[in-house]
């Protein structure tokens, strides 16, 4: 009597609920479009805009390209390699930290845990200047490497996080057979731990990329002579630029997004966030 | 020499991310609170916390006090109610998942600027709305309320789906057999929320706290794009003079030890109330 | 994203996943690796100058597409790159760059009120004595307030370290058919018939027509719109607005305070673009100036670019087709008439007295401090009214004070206490 204590009625209350949150969660990106694609007289324009636009057109497009073409592109690229490097470097650094991790007495990891958290709580801005300064001496000034390299830290803290929660899962004793039975330290922990953390280790990849891509207080110090997406868009929405073209870029900048969050949310585990620190 | 152990080459391949994060967070945040109590001809002094009081006063702190708990509030309620749908198997639950994500994805920027547009006074899509229903506009960016209100829904559009994942995985460790007993001695669903759902939690909604409070301190983008008022990051990005950085070195250092004092909270909160680790290492 | 209790049974899934976005990675990096990778293309022969200037973007496209050619054009082995930086992001990149050592061969274009975070930083001076070459890369034409400020930059720091290069007249936009309609035939010339306009078109109408720049400090865009509107009526109406007490600047306070009755609701969130200042008497010269940073690589080819930008071609290019206004008077002669009125007024404006704005290091403070202790209680949360002015001011002044004293020492804070100290450079 009681295994079924959510009566037939339940599943229709699963998809309105679902609908309807789902409804919510899409109509900013539904705005997005219609703006892109919408007449600026009936969006933009318009001192009441309509909520169900009768006049599509590709003019915005058209205009921000021709009139951006070359930057936007390059602007493109200028964030997709940074976004890479960054992902890159956060997991082959996480892997092994998680590793470690997994490793130590409870009591020391989670200090260490702690401490990549503290440093996501300081502000910024105040340590974007001093970053900026020894990048620069180095001569990684403008460059895709050194931006990457800043925005690490932005996003390394999570990805330990993340690939430490996805260790939790794996049980210790696989890695003890694989020693027993012959393996070497880097063949226990590359060819056993790591096809077994792969989901967690998949999810900080696109994690860390889409932190990458969003991210703009690194981005405006040290990329400015060939910005990144988010500065271009920024610079469009002040006073001195078209909203109009900001919103065609982000457009531009979301596609991939929505594309890879897809793809993100079939490797993701909340598990993944929660276990790291349980207890 | 003692034989080489596993665990120390472990440890050592911690090592390049640690030092990665101390050197490059650490040493400039402990350089900025020194600034913050130098002045341009000497050190030790309090004067950039008197200046930074008596111009701005307190309502840069009251101001980010009111936007974190109200943000933190709204994400949490929302994430709750969303977890809790998809916390039971029904079919189409991947699709609505991935779709729950996407805001995540969704650059800052991009957010302000959708919501600049759906909440402007003039051409925004929030007044066509209530003219439709006969309701008289809505001045958004007039009010103190109205414009905390749009960048909260900003904010949290953005940020729920990583609090509903935390959520999420911490609803499914519930067993359905205490649900199931509440109920049949009589328990209504409010009860059995704060009851059995939420003391079994409060490990989950610490770590969604720590992760996304530490944010909500350091909320920026948005309160330049849509907030017109004092937080404590925009006052500091006021402050901040290329020749004298000492006064905004003084503003950050605010906001850092309020992050810090939230961050021990939430930790206290948890040692307190939360469970013995269920993992037993 | 949602977990489920049994271990994972959809692996080969996740691989086709995996490996599909492995495959569209490596190929959309190569396809943009080699045309977009960030070098700049250098042939041995071309010299690359880098200009860093904050403009808006149609302008920067046509700096990109007409001026920028034609430099190129006169000289042949000069290469532009123009880097437009948003507002403030100048100073941050110059100061970045200065104290990496790596500079590079930039010339970059500032506002003049700005300049002094550069010429003031925490590393001294890092602009590059121009005074060698000044007189061969000035046009002899420029005109006096132009002229005024190099010699008060000889005077102040002992040499020329940047040419003014474009000005800022504040104009006032009107909307002329709200006018007619409510009966006012001819703009207000002077404050108090813009006061007694603004009466009457509420009284028509019921709107509150004065548009300013109001964001103050608050939520971002900086105090320095509202601080620069504050300048300019402060100077109009002949106080020296960085003493911040004195007649003058008591008097223009009171004055806004008397026109605030009829601001815009929109004026808490107005900045650049929605109100440019009100052009009455003696009009506020401010605009951007250009440097080359301290040790900046192929001088030679920066002072050409220099020369070409304050010559009277260029001048005349921007004036004409961007309304900035030049410091070369030669760029004045035969101007098309269809754009007349803008350009009267902006004759007017440089043939009558100008003012410019003192660089001082302390600038950003000054705007804070008038910002939050003076604008902010008065006309945006009212909690001070009309008889509160003098003693905001006051207080203001005395905090700036104190301000100076603690960073700049007891000789610069008594300097201070002069209000013929840093004030407007007069023609």
């Amino acid at each position: 009597m009681v295994n079924e204590y959510k009566g037939p009625r339940s599943k229709y209350y699963f998809y309105i609920g679902g609908t309807v949150f789902a409804f919510i969660v899409l109509i900013p990106l539904y705005i997005l479009v219609i703006i892109a694609f919408g007449a600026p007289s009936q969006t933009l324009g318009a001192y009441y805009p309509m909520l169900l636009p009768t006049k599509f057109t590709l003019e915005n497009l058209h205009n921000a390209f021709t009139g951006y073409g070359l930057v936007l592109l390059s602007a493109f690229y200028k964030s997709l390699e940074t976004a890479f490097i960054v992902a890159s470097l956060a997991v082959l650094l996480g892997f092994h930290a998680a590793y470690g991790l997994n490793k130590m007495p409870y009591k020391y990891s989670n200090m260490i845990l702690a401490l990549l958290f503290f440093s996501t709580m300081i502000p910024s801005l105040t340590i974007a200047i001093p970053i900026s300064t020894i990048f620069i001496k180095i001569g990684l000034y403008d460059s895709a490497l050194g931006l990457a390299l800043a925005q690490e830290l932005v996003v390394l803290p999570l990805t330990v996080f993340l690939i430490t929660g996805a260790f939790e899962a794996i049980p210790r004793t696989l890695e003890y057979q694989a020693r027993v039975d012959g393996a070497t330290f880097s063949q226990a922990l590359y060819k056993v731990i790591f096809p077994l953390a792969l989901p967690g280790i998949v999810s900080a990849f696109l994690l860390s990329w889409l932190m990458s891509w969003d991210e703009f207080t690194f981005a405006v110090i040290l990329s400015p002579v060939h910005p990144t997406l988010p500065i271009l868009i920024y610079l469009q929405s002040t006073a001195r630029g078209d909203i109009l073209t900001g919103t065609v870029f982000s457009l531009l900048v979301t596609i991939p997004v929505i594309i890879l969050t897809v793809i993100l949310s079939k490797f993701i585990r909340g598990s993944y966030l929660s276990s790291g620190l349980t207890g | 020499m003692p034989k080489w152990r596993d665990e120390w080459t472990a440890y050592i391949l911690m090592l390049p991310a640690i030092i990665y994060v101390i050197v490059l967070a650490f040493v400039p945040a402990i350089s900025a609170v020194y600034g913050s109590f130098e002045t341009a001809r000497g050190q030790l002094t309090t004067y950039n916390y008197n200046f930074v009081i008596s111009t701005f006063g307190i309502s840069p702190i009251t101001n980010t006090f009111i936007v974190t708990a109200s943000a933190l509030t709204l994400q949490f309620t929302i994430a709750f109610l969303a977890a809790s749908l998809l916390s039971k198997p029904f079919r189409g639950r991947g699709i609505y998942s991935a779709i729950f994500l996407i805001p995540f994805g969704v650059a800052t920027i991009v957010t302000g600027v959708i919501f600049h547009d759906i909440f402007s006074t003039f051409g925004g899509y929030a007044n066509t709305l209530l003219r439709s229903f006969g309701i008289h506009p809505i001045d958004w960016t007039g009010s103190y309320w109205t414009s905390l209100l749009i960048m909260i829904l900003a904010d949290s559009w953005k940020n729920t789906p990583i609090v509903t994942l935390v959520l999420l995985s911490g609803m499914v460790t519930i067993p359905t057999d205490l649900y199931s007993q509440a109920m049949v001695d009589g328990a209504g669903p409010i009860s059995r929320f704060f009851y059995i759902t939420l003391p079994n939690m409060v490990s989950f909604i610490a770590i969604a706290l720590m992760i996304r409070g530490i944010s909500e301190f350091n909320i920026f983008a948005l309160a330049l794009l849509l907030f017109p008022h004092s937080l404590l990051t925009t006052m500091t990005y006021a402050l901040w003079d290329t020749v004298n950085a000492f006064p905004a070195d003084a503003g950050a250092t605010i906001l850092l030890g309020f992050v810090l004092i939230f961050a021990a909270m939430v930790m206290f909160m948890r040692s307190r109330y939360g469970k013995a680790n269920m993992y037993g290492k | 994203m949602v977990d489920k209790k049994t271990t994972d049974d959809d692996s080969p899934k996740k691989w086709t996943w995996i490996v599909a976005m492995v495959i569209v990675a490596v190929i959309a990096f190569s396809a943009g690796y080699f045309p977009f990778h960030s070098t700049t293309t250098s042939s041995s022969s071309t010299v690359n100058i880098e200009f860093y200037e904050s403009v808006a973007s149609s302008e920067a496209a046509f700096i990109n597409n007409t001026l920028i050619p034609q430099f190129e054009t006169e000289y042949p082995g000069i290469h532009v790159t123009f880097i437009n930086v948003g507002s403030e992001g100048v100073s941050k990149d110059i100061l970045a760059l200065e104290a990496s050592g790596h500079v590079g061969s930039i010339v970059a274009g500032q506002d003049n009120l700005e300049i002094g975070q550069l010429i003031y930083s925490s590393s001294g001076n890092v602009l590059m004595n121009l005074t060698p070459m000044a007189q061969a890369l000035m046009p002899s034409s420029l005109i006096p307030a132009a002229a005024n400020l190099v010699n008060y930059e000889k005077k102040v720091f002992g040499g020329v370290y940047f040419f003014p290069f474009r000005g800022n007249v504040p104009l006032v936009f009107y909307n002329k058919t709200m006018f007619s309609n409510a009966g006012i035939e001819t703009p207000p010339g002077n404050y108090t018939q813009l006061l007694q306009d603004a009466k009457i078109i509420k009284s028509k109408t019921g709107q509150n027509a004065i548009m300013i720049q109001g964001a103050s400090t608050n939520g971002g865009h900086t105090g320095s719109s509202t601080a620069t509107e504050l300048y300019q009526m402060m100077v109009q109406f002949g106080g020296n607005p960085l003493y911040l007490n004195d007649t003058g600047d008591i008097m223009a306070i009171q004055e806004l305070y008397n026109l605030s009755s009829y601001f815009s609701p929109d004026f808490k969130t107005g900045y650049w673009g929605s109100y440019h200042g009100l052009a009455v008497g003696n009009h506020l010269l401010g605009g951007d100036v250009l440097f080359i940073p301290k040790g900046a690589t192929n001088v030679p080819a920066l002072e050409s670019f220099i020369r070409f930008l304050l010559g009277a071609q260029a001048q005349r290019e921007t004036l004409i087709n961007l309304s900035w206004v030049a410091i070369n008077a030669n760029a004045y002669k035969d101007l098309p008439a269809s754009q007349s009125v803008v350009f009267t007024a902006l004759e007017q404006a440089i043939a009558t007295g100008v003012f410019l704005r003192n660089p001082t290091p302390w600038i950003t403070e000054w705007q804070v401090i008038l910002c939050n202790d003076v604008f902010n209680p008065v006309f945006v949360t009212h909690l001070k009214g009309y008889s509160d002015i003098p003693s905001l001011l006051s207080n203001a002044h005395e905090a700036m004070y104190q301000y100076i004293l603690t960073n700049y020492g007891q000789t610069n804070a008594t300097l201070y206490q002069n209000p013929n100290n840093y004030a407007p450079i007069s023609v």
